[in-house]
């Protein structure tokens, strides 16, 4: 009865959350997972007005940009990952943008949050995303210049080709395994 | 043959010489052929001594773990991922595998937990001592880093006998540990280490943390404040010593620490001192609670989730969502984003390492203004660690 | 005139009894190194300590797995070292990759592009396997195999060839310029 009592009061702070940040976006959608994790889906061009939303609503840290690729949809999910320490809630926000490489553009939030200039960099490296408003766009990050514009961590990046080209570590590695376990 | 001075000739002719900037600047190399940095290095625009603009470049320890994930199957995952913080491979291996347990769902049992926090705790002092040993050298109070050193020792000893390796401990797997412990003399032998830790601790004070000679080279330089270290997202005890009491484990508990009894140091000044007294505070409140720990003893019951499908991990599937998972590391927020779509390898792995937050953007405005020989103290006072920010 | 060559035996003794690393922790392996050189494996009883200064240095150690960025800078450091110079290398991953094989950012065999004297196994090695290394490195200075930098000079021409094939060409002008444009906020102004 007691658990009962205390898992509708936690997980009814966290909707009270969603509810206030809901009423001045009608744009978004929330959704609570458990204690302490509540999600937002957001279309892309109202992220900065939802972003800046939450800074006032008390979630102080982005903690990273996450770039996941689903080809099949053919669009590139972004979640952006928020840490209120007044709440003590981690917030995700899902967006979503087309996956071609001259179409994968969005804005930037570095003025909201000045440290998502460097998780723009990185996601800029590995898969291709542009955010205009970023000056370091071109800016070399991780990459060495010899991978620059190869965009590594997209689904359809064959890495075992590319290793036996660079390398020229020839007939080692057999192309008709799938499964590489041990 | 090629000789030195022919290659020097090569190099002049091509234009290679010290050329300066502008009429005042010139530029310099922090590269990473250095004894402050770990292989890390930082473009500096100096006038004489005194840096005008700081540029990090990290890449130099990068291997695309996050795409080398999606090629082997889960529990693989753990030989590789854990070697992206090296100090403390602990954590990387702890924070994969609640991801997926939460994706999966299950309970761990109580002695999984018990193991699981303990070793934690463990690796958060020798990081904590290694930090110690890497802040005496660079002072120059080389006794202090050599007991700091000598002391990790024996905690990697006790990591030996319970996991196998010294460093890289390939121990904690979704759905438990791998082993169990040893015998009750692990668990007395640690109970010893403790304890002579703690009585050494005020030898370090006497030459390190309560020496005027550190107060004033550590007073005063690379200070932030509240306000700047929340919106460049500076966690853990960089944040802790600008007066934000943030701590994932109090914030977000997980394992056993709402049982625990801790506290949670903040100071606020924000320089580099204050981040260094943060560290050594904090280095007591882990020996004491590894005595509560100790004092509750391990409970009985198996050590891994009693699951059939456990025994075959090459073909073992996680069933299709996402999770996020964090834990308070000594450098701060070490966070993983796990998505999976029902097959046995992972969609997508995403570690976030706490220096990619302030190693890049806040090192950067730090660093203004300082004179050349400030820079490796204000490096380790941030306790920057390249590996996290490449990944 | 006095033949060098009778005294090689000393000029031996003194080599090995005083072997000075250069401080460049390349990898891995780095976290071993604290250890080596502390006093529990005390590696100062060897007359072997670390050295910012590379043309100061006799030995380096490659601690575990080379980037091609690393890469770069090993050889800009490794050709700054007077003569006799060795190299170890930890671990298994300069041996054929290791567990990065299929790694597109991570060197696999780095034989093909500096000269290595001695390899340890491991992953990572203990600082005792570490110790056996050095005393292997040892052994071969007394006994005149320990020739890398012989061969380096010898067959410049191959390893310039596969550094090149991996870098392209002129990548020493172009690390040591890539920066100044950022610096001097050029980008901007164009």
């Amino acid at each position: 009865m007691a658990d009962e009592q205390e898992k509708g009061g936690v997980s009814m702070r966290e909707q009270a959350i969603i509810d206030g940040i809901l009423t001045e976006a009608p744009y978004a959608e929330g959704k609570v997972r458990r204690e302490r994790r509540v999600e937002f889906k957001v279309p892309a061009d109202r992220i900065r007005d939802f972003l800046k939303l939450l800074r006032e609503k008390g979630f102080e840290l982005m903690l990273q940009i996450t770039v996941v690729d689903w080809p099949k949809d053919g669009e590139y999910e972004l979640v952006y990952q928020m840490w209120s320490i007044e709440h003590r809630t981690h917030a995700m926000v899902r967006t979503r943008i087309p996956r071609e490489l001259d179409k994968a553009r969005m804005p930037t939030v570095r003025d909201i949050y000045p440290v998502a200039e460097t998780y723009e960099r990185d996601a800029h490296d590995f898969f291709g995303v542009y955010f205009e408003g970023n000056e370091k766009m071109e800016m070399p990050w991780i990459l060495d210049d010899t991978e620059q514009g190869l965009f590594p961590y997209r689904k359809d990046f064959d890495m075992l080709a590319y290793v036996k080209k660079k390398y020229m570590i020839l007939d080692r590695f057999d192309e008709n395994k799938d499964n590489y376990v041990i | 043959m090629v000789s030195q001075s022919e290659l020097v000739k090569e190099a002049r002719e091509n234009g290679m010489d010290l050329l300066p900037l502008d009429k005042d600047t010139y530029e310099l190399f922090f590269g990473p052929q250095h004894m402050a940095t770990e292989n890390f290095s930082i473009i500096l625009k100096m006038d004489g001594h005194r840096v005008v603009k700081a540029i990090a470049n990290p890449g130099f320890l990068h291997r695309g773990f996050e795409k080398l994930a999606e090629l082997r199957p889960w529990h693989t995952n753990i030989a590789l991922l854990l070697r992206i913080c090296v100090p403390e491979p602990d954590v990387p291996e702890a924070i994969y595998s609640m991801a997926v347990d939460e994706i999966i769902g299950w309970e761990l049992p109580e002695r999984a937990q018990w193991i699981r926090t303990t070793v934690l705790e463990m690796a958060r002092v020798s990081a904590y001592l290694f930090w110690i040993m890497g802040l005496s050298f660079k002072l120059g109070v080389y006794t202090a880093g050599q007991w700091a050193a000598a002391y990790r020792e024996r905690l990697m000893a006790l990591f030996e006998q319970l996991t196998g390796a010294r460093v890289y401990h390939i121990y904690t797997i979704p759905g438990g540990v791998r082993r169990d412990i040893p015998n009750d003399a692990w668990l007395r032998r640690l109970r010893d280490t403790v304890e002579y830790i703690k009585g050494k601790l005020p030898d370090f004070d006497h030459l390190v943390f309560e020496n005027y000679i550190t107060f004033r080279r550590m007073e005063g330089i690379g200070v932030m404040d509240k306000k700047f270290a929340l919106a460049e997202g500076v966690t853990g005890p960089n944040i802790r010593a600008t007066g934000v009491p943030y701590d994932v484990r109090r914030a977000d508990p997980y394992l056993l620490y709402p049982e625990l009894d801790f506290e949670i140091p903040v100071l606020e000044d924000g320089d580099a001192l204050a981040r260094a007294l943060v560290r050594r505070y904090e280095l007591e409140q882990d020996l004491y609670i590894l005595e509560q720990l100790l004092e509750m003893g391990p409970p009985d019951g198996p050590y891994k989730v009693q699951d059939p499908k456990l025994k075959n991990l090459p073909r073992f599937k996680v069933p299709a969502g996402d999770a996020f998972a964090h834990v308070e590391s000594t450098k701060g927020d070490f966070g993983a984003y796990v998505v999976s779509d029902g097959r046995n390898k992972p969609y997508r792995v995403q570690i976030r390492g706490p220096s990619i937050a302030h190693g890049i953007r806040v090192l950067e405005q730090l660093l203004v203004g300082a004179r050349i020989a400030d820079v490796p103290v204000i490096l380790m006072s941030l306790d920057n660690c390249p590996p996290d920010i490449d990944r | 005139m006095v033949d060098w060559r009778l005294f090689e035996p000393l000029f031996d003794f003194a080599r090995r009894k005083s072997l000075w690393i250069v401080a460049f922790c390349t990898g891995c392996g780095g976290i071993e190194m604290p250890p080596l050189m502390t006093s529990r494996y005390d590696l100062e009883r060897f007359g072997m300590m670390p050295n910012p200064a590379p043309r100061m240095a006799d030995l380096f150690l490659i601690t575990g797995y080379v980037t091609p960025k690393t890469l770069k800078r090993i050889i800009i450091t490794y050709e700054m070292q007077p003569d006799p110079k060795y190299v170890m290398a930890h671990g298994s991953c300069p041996l054929n990759g290791g567990i990065y094989w299929d790694a597109y950012n991570a060197i696999k065999h780095l034989d093909r592009y500096l000269p290595v004297d001695v390899i340890i196994a491991g992953c990572m090695p203990r600082p005792e396997a570490v110790m056996d290394g050095i005393n292997k490195i040892m052994e071969m200075i007394e006994n005149g195999t320990a020739d890398g930098w012989k061969r380096y000079k010898e067959n410049y021409e191959y390893y310039k060839k596969n550094q090149d094939e991996l870098f392209g060409e002129g990548w020493r002008e172009r690390e040591a310029r890539r920066w100044i444009p950022w610096l001097m906020n050029r980008k901007k102004e164009e």
